[in-house]
């Protein structure tokens, strides 16, 4: 990506792995991408593509999953070199992470405020007072009306946009430089989706922060992001501008996803659906060749023999594919 | 016209709250309040709405899952309502429901073929010579392999999940499918094959669809005709071009607006709601979308406005909003 | 809230006057004549009237029943037929050492059960959570009287054929003293250890799937906040259950264990006077015992509800 600055967050070759007795099962194999100051990044893509494990890697949270190979440079640190002791320090302050379900994501048996209070206990030095001022104020930043109010329910007390909203604040509290958002409107109806992306925006502006956005749903991806990575049974297979993705997709499986989109044009009125078989990974597919080969309708004699490499054009425009490359 | 087969006629489903020592009634959680619809045969209704705004509570009381508090149910002319035990079993065949989630709704410890026996059996449908023959014919309609028929529903994925409960509700002959969020769980790219296969279907067999999301485009990709409906209510109902392509209810733009674009470049004006959806326990008086309303006036707090059709607009447009027209007509200068 | 507890009350009245009615019927089903059955078969006609007489039993049943009723009511539950003193006396002065007995024995379970459980899930399926287990299992199915006589052998006596120093630290009989207090109470409480062990190791299991110890986690906290902090309190919920019930059972249960270490409890007190043929005695205990442990789990119950409330109005 260009980027003459050194990127916030630098992901180079990383691999995770969950381990049966006699097996291996790659849900992240060789991902590489980086996050500039400020920006976005969307990683998209159907379930088991790697998606959340990811994301989750990041954190050093992939458990059961491990982390095989890779680095991972947060402000040019290695982070997987670090002690557990000191990657506690940056969980929740340097990068905060939210999740899918925000019914589930707060504890049910603590109040908002006392949950928020322990992240700023645990990374700040502050004072009841100092703590319960900060905590209205990200509450408030975050659109909770009455927020001395909302401090004392809980969760159950709240509404779904609510609870969501209550996560962001609660991740934001440190004011992390990059935040992780692992499908976060997902679970959310659409009015209130819409409420909650436009706050993440208004956010990532105000406290100038990198943002990761994780989700299954182009529509989300084309609004938040700034850069786009296609992740297909554990590989980037395309990554590149979100305008440059959109309109020239180069992938086959990122066509097929964008032409699946029930987009079907009003007025003519059938528009063929074309099948794509499971994506789901399944170890005796983990092969040499590419992922994608065995949907693949473009398919020739060495995608199945040979994982194509991730290839970058001109505009940064990178795929992973042995065909795609010949412009089509 | 083509043939009515399901009547709705001011249909009402209240729950009690119950609480104190006695468990007396104290109120009512009012998830379908007063609603009317009808459903031809061979066509495709689509119900959106966010959640908590008794979707799911109608189709249930449709099939009699529930009993309606008030109001009426009429399936090819009988009221479902006033059918005794039996008749309702018989009746019920003909409605057959699936839902969101495949693997609660399959037992796991029965392998497909005897899934689709037991449908077979318990309705009486099939004689059982032709049993064998009957379930590859289903397998191969929903776009099964024949010989996935030995498998268990675990063995499946998701898609092919909620297949078979396709194939399922297809073994009793039904005339009325009703699907309850029915490709919510699934990827992207399985959602269409999905909805593809009901179109094939509906095609095959001349069904009839009562479609439930709270996903816009996948309603606009089925349907025939949308309802919306609002904490209980339904604020528009309209032919699935109209609606969407000149809705009249504040409610129903800011849904359209809320769907992201799956294109960087799309320009949206977004009416972004304030607030959210209030609680069907206490609907705010009058219109009940009014608290959150942009247009909102004087009149829409104290007056309910009832569900009508329009003058100018497509006919069989309905809405339920004072200003309907004039907010359509004057679309561009808000939206 | 209040009302829950007044309703949950109500709930309980049915429940105390079917074991009341139970309890009176103890003496009417047994086959035969109670007054023959309390004087022996070769009484004197004129015992057996007196014995009549005295216990109303010429009575039509619904009036003993009520006179009985009434009499608990007022705290009279009859009188000892060995001793003479009023049974509620003789309760009185036995109960105590019951309940002592009952608490200490909880305390220990909760106390093992819990850290074992914790430690188990926390190392899943590796050789800690194995050998945990296993030795849960034992102790769930190791016989109350066993295990007692065998540490009154070991710790008590101090023949363990294995150790070349005396073990007997502890005293095997009696009750009152820490060192008459450490046998019985680990005795009572080992089954209750490991079930409180199994029921919080697959709690916490469950627990720890959820999404919000992910978010525990994400927020900077130490392993150990997480389990202790977050988990665990949501964890105990369905473990306070096991309690309860355990709590309730070991006032019933602990016949065993007094008679092997000799304590003079209530179990005891029941074991003689059903030798003895003291009903009013029998009675008596089985009524109060039933009561505790209709009135325990009413308590675990409330418990219950408040600590699940948030948990289920929160699915």
């Amino acid at each position: 990506m260009a980027s003459t600055k050194q990127p916030l967050l630098s992901v180079r070759h990383l691999s995770v792995s969950f381990f049966t007795k006699n097996d291996e099962v790659k849900a992240v194999d060789d991902v590489s991408f980086s996050i500039p100051k400020g920006q976005t990044l969307g990683i998209v893509g159907e379930s088991g593509a790697g998606k959340s494990m990811t994301a989750l890697s990041l954190l050093r949270l992939s458990q059961p999953g491990e982390i095989v190979t890779g680095e991972i440079l947060f402000e040019g640190e290695n982070i997987l070199k670090k002690k557990e002791r000191e990657m506690r320090k940056i969980r929740g302050k340097d990068i905060s992470m939210i999740f899918q379900d925000p019914m589930n994501s707060l504890h049910p048996t603590y109040t908002i405020g006392q949950q928020l209070r322990e992240v700023l206990y645990t990374h700040e030095h502050l004072n009841k007072k100092q703590a319960t001022k900060r905590i209205m104020d990200m509450l408030q930043l975050v659109g909770i009306s009455a927020p001395e109010k909302r401090m004392h329910q809980y969760p159950h007390e709240l509404s779904g946009g609510m609870k969501q909203r209550a996560m962001i604040a609660m991740a934001l509290l440190c004011y992390p430089k990059l935040l992780i958002a692992d499908e976060p409107t997902t679970a959310l109806d659409v009015t209130i989706q819409a409420q909650i992306l436009t706050l993440i925006k208004e956010l990532q502006r105000k406290l100038a922060m990198s943002v990761l956005i994780i989700s299954h749903d182009f529509g989300v991806i084309a609004e938040m992001c700034d850069h786009v990575a296609v992740m297909y049974g554990g590989n980037i297979v395309e990554m590149a501008d979100v305008h440059h993705l959109f309109e020239k997709p180069k992938h086959p499986y990122t066509i097929e996803l964008l032409q699946s989109l029930l987009r079907k044009d009003r007025h003519t009125n059938e528009k063929k659906v074309r099948p794509i078989k499971e994506p789901f990974l399944r170890s005796e597919e983990n092969g040499t060749g590419c992922r994608f080969a065995p949907k693949c309708p473009y398919k020739q004699e060495i995608c199945a023999k040979r994982l194509p490499p991730l290839i970058q054009d001109e505009h940064n425009h990178y795929t992973r594919c042995w065909i795609a490359s010949d412009d089509r | 016209m083509r043939k009515e087969i399901l009547k709705v006629d001011h249909l009402k489903k209240y729950f009690p709250i119950k609480s104190g020592i006695w468990n007396r009634t104290v109120t009512n959680i009012k998830a379908v309040d007063n609603i009317s619809f009808t459903v031809h045969e061979g066509e495709t209704v689509g119900i959106v709405g966010e959640s908590g705004c008794g979707k799911s509570t109608v189709a249930r009381t449709i099939l009699q899952l529930e009993q309606p508090t008030a109001g009426n149910i009429y399936f090819e002319g009988k009221n479902l309502c006033l059918l005794r035990k039996k008749e309702l079993r018989r009746k019920r065949k003909e409605m057959q429901m699936i839902f969101q989630h495949p693997h609660s709704s399959l037992n796991p410890r029965q392998r497909l073929k005897d899934i689709l026996y037991e449908a077979m059996s318990i309705q009486k449908v099939v004689p059982k010579a032709r049993k064998n023959e009957q379930v590859h014919a289903l397998l191969q309609k929903v776009g099964l392999q024949p010989h996935q028929q030995e498998r268990y529903p675990h063995e499946l994925s998701g898609g092919e999940k909620q297949r078979v409960a396709i194939a399922r509700a297809l073994a009793v002959q039904p005339k009325l499918i009703i699907c309850d969020e029915i490709v919510s769980s699934l990827d992207i790219s399985r959602q269409a094959q999905i909805l593809h296969l009901l179109k094939k279907l509906q095609q095959d067999f001349n069904l009839t669809y009562l479609f439930i999301s709270h996903d816009l485009e996948v309603v606009r990709y089925i349907s025939d005709r949308v309802i919306v409906m609002y904490v209980g209510q339904i604020v528009e109902m309209a032919t699935t071009q109209s609606l969407f392509e000149s809705p009249m209810h504040p409610y129903t733009h800011a849904l359209l607006s809320a769907i992201p674009t799956p294109h960087p470049k799309a320009k949206r004006k977004r009416l972004l709601l304030k607030g959210e959806v209030p609680s069907p326990v206490e609907p705010p008086s009058g219109c009940r979308f009014h608290p959150r309303c942009p247009f909102a006036t004087e009149t829409c707090k104290k007056v309910a406005p009832t569900l009508q059709g329009t003058k100018d607009v497509e006919q069989n447009h309905l809405v339920a909003c004072h200003y309907g027209e004039d907010i359509a007509r004057n679309r561009s200068s808000f939206f | 809230m209040l009302s829950f507890i007044l309703r949950r009350l109500m709930q309980t009245l049915p429940v105390l006057f079917g074991v009341s009615l139970l309890v009176f019927s103890l003496l009417h089903l047994i086959p035969g004549d109670p007054a023959v059955l309390i004087a022996g078969e070769n009484a004197p006609k004129e015992q057996i009237a007196n014995i009549h007489e005295r216990l109303g039993l010429n009575d039509p049943l619904p009036i003993q029943y009520w006179n009985y009723m009434w009499n608990i009511i007022q705290g009279d539950l009859g009188t000892s037929f060995r001793t003479g003193r009023p049974v509620i006396e003789e309760i009185a002065s036995r109960f105590p050492i019951t309940f002592q007995l009952s608490v200490y024995s909880t305390i220990f379970s909760i106390f093992l059960g819990l850290i074992a459980g914790v430690i188990a899930a926390t190392y899943k399926n590796s050789f800690i959570d194995t050998s945990i287990m296993v030795i849960a299992l034992f102790g769930l199915s190791l016989p109350n009287f066993w295990l007692g006589l065998m540490l009154i052998q070991w710790f008590a006596i101090g023949q363990t054929p294995w150790l070349p120093f005396s073990t007997s630290w502890f005293s095997p009989s009696g009750w009152g003293s820490f060192q008459q207090m450490v046998l019985p109470v680990i005795t009572l409480g080992t089954a209750g250890a490991a079930m409180i062990a199994r029921m919080t190791r697959s709690s916490m299991l469950d627990v720890l799937n959820e999404d919000y110890i992910q978010t525990a986690r994400a927020k900077g906290l130490s392993e150990r906040k997480v389990i202790y902090r977050h988990a665990l309190r949501s964890a105990i919920i369905p473990v306070i259950t096991v309690i309860g019930i355990q709590f309730g059972f070991l006032l019933g249960g602990s016949v065993v264990t007094e008679q092997v270490f000799a304590i003079n409890g209530l179990g005891r007190l029941l074991m003689n006077s059903i030798t003895n043929r003291d009903f009013p005695v029998v009675q008596g205990i089985v009524l109060v015992i039933s009561f505790t442990f209709v009135i325990v789990h009413l308590i675990v119950d409330i418990l219950y509800h408040v600590f699940n409330k948030r948990m289920k109005m929160n699915g």
